[in-house]
């Protein structure tokens, strides 16, 4: 594969799926989208974000970063899978799948390449949301409370950053895996509403084994050892070794997986 | 999947939420029922006297863009927040409120019972509910051993009568987004006619429309008395077996002056990130004292320029006509004193006599000249303590200082005097370590518990920077458009370390000490007009702080089992 069909097939995938990722990325900040919502609708939402100050403001972007990791690790996951259902089922579907195989590339290429575009693409929306809605709410209580400035819950606003960049790492690798599941599904089903469906079991699965693990990791002990008003940071998202490298392997063999199914598809 | 591309689909959905944020903007921009509710539109005609707030949360908005609220967060910056969320979680912002007197009228045993009544215009219905829950106790403890709740409809409207023990204990009624609460039923009926239009409301009172059109400022606080209904009241008064008091009441209404009163006005509105109140009286035919009291000429506030420039809070006024006003205020009580065949204030005058060896109508009040004023010199918190002084001007200042050496010596208290930059300063001891540091500067007499007060005002008697020079009190008294009977001025040093006292005793905790700003000064003054007084004031927030502390302090949680909040 030369340089020039690597950039025209970056190219095509961007051009397929910029306006998706775009309505995806908007998606993973529907709690930012409720919550403005609410402040529109409700007097004293939008009193009690008035009434805000500095140290008051920590309280809320840590509450904003356990609703957003805890709607990120639950529905969150539900639109990933559907963002990346289309990648290869639709393609296959309305044939266009069939258009690249005339080029001088090889399958395992066409899949790597839409995996690794489809990879980035979700783990940035999931990893970056986080941090965008930190920035928005703080944004928006400078802009609104009389009593925050941007420079007094600057500390504020950096100490939850800096510890919310450890729950980025944990939904991004939690979204990797389940992206990797459902491009699997995708590779397997032409019809891309039966990959949907097995998506959607297989995640409801994965929430009856290891739901309570996912959201222990990320979220339960900062809020379970909390001293009542606040959240724990130190605890939120603590970076564990194994749980972390097992979902990065299942991620990886989910791909090897869909190589596999793919090699062996007979397409027509 | 492809559906979703479509130009279409995307239009659709554009025009969607095009609509969505349109109907959200109509709702935003729509007042509630609590912004603007007139609340004189559900009061009886002749209600004698209401007070309303309007809209408690945009009160509370307006406390929290406050000069004097952002600089009290600045030092209390996680309980002011906390305080303020704490309030609006109560569930009363949501409202208008207004508590009035509709009138009095005879119990079943024949005693005047005054007809008192609360209104509250909600947002909406759950508001309503919230404040129901929170407000009324006999509702939450409906279960309670003794409590009964009896309803009966009226007109569109629930009436609910509740008892303790077989007796009744209050009243109230609720239709849409109104609740109305009353010691008595007739008064919530008596507002429930009006609501529905059978009988007149207040907004149809002469003298409420001209008070109301007289108020420069509604939005805040509004309140209202009618003197004519007042009077009524007060002359139509009867109680079974207590004829006599009821008689030397009503001598002592008239002979004050009170029935004179047309009508008494109060607003409290945001100005400026302050508080503006303004009280006006208007009684053009004065008679009694209220008549010797009006005519008294205004202050030149003389006894000001006394005062040291960095005094924290003064208050002058004038007082020519006080013997007058004694005189009066005498006869008076002997007149009520000699036909309920009690002791009379001439006793009381013998006795002050007798124990001070001091006539107090010839010696004090009698050498007593046109002005008083009264200052605070250092703050509570400063180095010094708190130290204030009194300047009263006298007219005989002989008398004045015979009085005083008289006390003296018919209480055997030591008199001793020192000379300070050529005037002669006495001091008469007191009890514990006190006494009464005092001093003639120009005529005038200064005392004060602490030497160190009398010496400032004598230094600034001798060229020293006087109160009433300073900018401070000048561009605060730029406001003064004639003449004043009195005036307060406060440079608001403290005020930060007070506001943190009145507010404490709830969840949050404020700093009380150690806290200064630079607030602009609180002034007050007061003048006579042709129709009768007016009195204005700009502090930094005036008594919202009291009500809002009333607010969360009793609705800020529901009771739990075992009493706790």
């Amino acid at each position: 594969m030369t340089k020039s069909i690597m950039k025209a097939m970056l190219w095509k995938e961007w051009r397929e799926t910029r306006w998706k990722w775009l309505a995806f990325a908007c998606a993973f900040h529907i709690p930012l989208c409720i919550a403005g919502l609410m402040f529109a609708l409700r007097e004293s939402a939008r009193f009690d974000l008035y009434a805000l100050s500095d140290p008051v403001a920590a309280q809320a972007l840590e509450f904003a970063l356990v609703f957003q990791s805890g709607f990120l690790i639950t529905a969150g996951l539900f639109l990933l899978a559907f963002f990346a259902v289309g990648s290869i089922g639709a393609e296959l579907d309305n044939r266009s799948m069939f258009f690249l195989f005339e080029r001088p590339v090889r399958r395992w290429q066409v899949l790597l390449f839409k995996y690794v575009v489809g990879a980035v693409q979700t783990t940035t929306c999931v990893g970056l949301s986080l941090l965008t809605t930190l920035a928005v709410v703080w944004l928006v209580m400078a802009a609104a409370a009389t009593n925050v400035t941007l420079a007094g819950s600057w500390d504020s606003f950096a100490l939850v950053v800096a510890n919310g960049l450890r729950g980025s790492v944990w939904t991004t690798v939690i979204a990797l895996m389940v992206y990797s599941a459902t491009f699997l599904f995708s590779v397997w089903f032409e019809k891309w509403w039966i990959a949907v469906i097995a998506g959607a079991v297989s995640l409801v699965l994965m929430f009856y084994f290891f739901g309570s693990n996912l959201i222990d990791w990320v979220i339960s002990r900062a809020t379970r050892h909390s001293d009542g008003d606040s959240i724990n940071l130190e605890l939120y998202g603590r970076l564990e070794l194994l749980p972390i490298l097992a979902m990065l392997l299942i991620s990886a063999g989910l791909y090897l997986a869909s190589q596999h199914v793919f090699a062996r598809k007979e397409m027509r | 999947m492809e559906r979703l591309k479509s130009k279409s689909f995307i239009l659709f959905a554009a025009a969607v939420l095009v609509l969505a944020g349109v109907a959200a903007a109509v709702e935003l921009a729509r007042p509630t029922k609590a912004e603007n509710p007139r609340l004189e539109r559900l009061l009886p005609a002749d209600t004698v006297g209401f007070v309303e707030v309007t809209d408690l949360r945009a009160q509370a908005l307006k406390i929290i863009e406050s000069e004097a609220w952002r600089e009290f967060s600045k030092e209390n910056s996680a309980a002011s927040s906390l305080f303020m969320i704490g309030a609006n979680h109560a569930g009363a912002l949501d409202a208008s409120y207004a508590v009035a007197l509709l009138g009095v009228a005879p119990t079943e045993d024949g005693k005047p019972e005054p007809q008192f009544v609360i209104v509250g215009q909600f947002n909406d219905w759950e508001a309503r509910r919230t404040f129901e829950r929170r407000v009324l106790p006999f509702m939450r403890d409906e279960q309670r051993k003794g409590v009964q709740t009896e309803t009966e409809d009226y007109g569109k409207a629930k009436l609910n009568l509740v008892t303790k023990q077989g007796k009744h204990v209050l009243a109230y009624a609720y239709a849409s987004e109104l609740l109305v609460v009353s010691n008595t039923a007739d008064a919530v009926k008596r507002v429930l006619d009006v609501r529905a239009g059978t009988q007149p409301s207040l907004e149809t009172n002469e003298t409420f429309k001209r008070a109301r059109a007289a108020a420069p400022g509604v939005d805040g606080m509004f309140g209202f008395l009618d003197g004519a209904a007042l009077t009524r009241i007060v002359d139509g008064a009867q109680v079974a077996g207590a004829d006599e008091k009821v008689a030397a009441f009503r001598q002592l209404f008239h002979g004050l002056g009170a029935a004179s009163v047309q009508s008494a006005s109060f607003t409290s509105t945001f100005e400026d990130g302050r508080v503006v109140e303004r009280f006006g009286v208007v009684a053009p035919r004065r008679e009694g004292v209220l008549a010797t009291v009006a005519s008294n000429p205004p202050t030149e506030g003389k006894l000001l320029a006394l005062v040291p420039e960095t005094a924290v809070q003064a208050f002058d006024a004038s007082v020519a006509n006080a013997p007058q006003t004694f005189d009066q205020m005498f006869a008076l009580a002997s007149q009520l004193s000699n036909q309920s065949g009690k002791k009379g204030p001439e006793a009381g005058l013998a006795e002050f006599t007798e124990k001070t060896g001091v006539d107090l109508r010839a010696e004090i009040v009698g050498a007593v000249g046109t002005e008083v004023c009264a200052a605070q010199l250092t703050a509570g918190g400063s180095e010094e303590g708190a130290s204030g002084v009194i300047i009263v001007n006298l007219k005989d200042e002989a008398a004045f200082a015979g009085a005083l050496a008289k006390f003296a010596e018919k209480n055997q208290r030591e008199t001793t005097e020192r000379e300070y930059k050529g005037v002669k300063v006495r001091r008469i001891s007191g009890l514990q370590g006190r006494g009464l540091e005092y001093a003639f500067v120009n005529g005038n007499f200064v005392g004060s518990g602490k030497p160190e007060a009398v010496q400032s005002v004598i230094d600034t008697a001798q060229g020293g920077r006087s109160l009433k020079d300073s900018a401070a009190y000048q561009s605060a008294a730029g406001q003064l458009q004639a003449p004043a009977q009195f005036v307060y001025f406060n440079t608001n040093a403290d005020y930060l370390n007070r506001l943190g006292r009145t507010l404490s005793g709830g969840e949050q905790t404020f700093k009380t000490e150690g806290q200064s700003a630079s607030l602009r000064p609180s002034f007050a003054f007061g003048v006579t007009r042709e129709d009768g007084f007016y009195v204005e004031s700009r502090t930094p927030l005036g008594t919202f702080p009291r009500l809002l502390t009333a607010v969360t302090s009793k609705l800020g949680g529901e009771k739990r089992e075992g009493g706790a909040e």
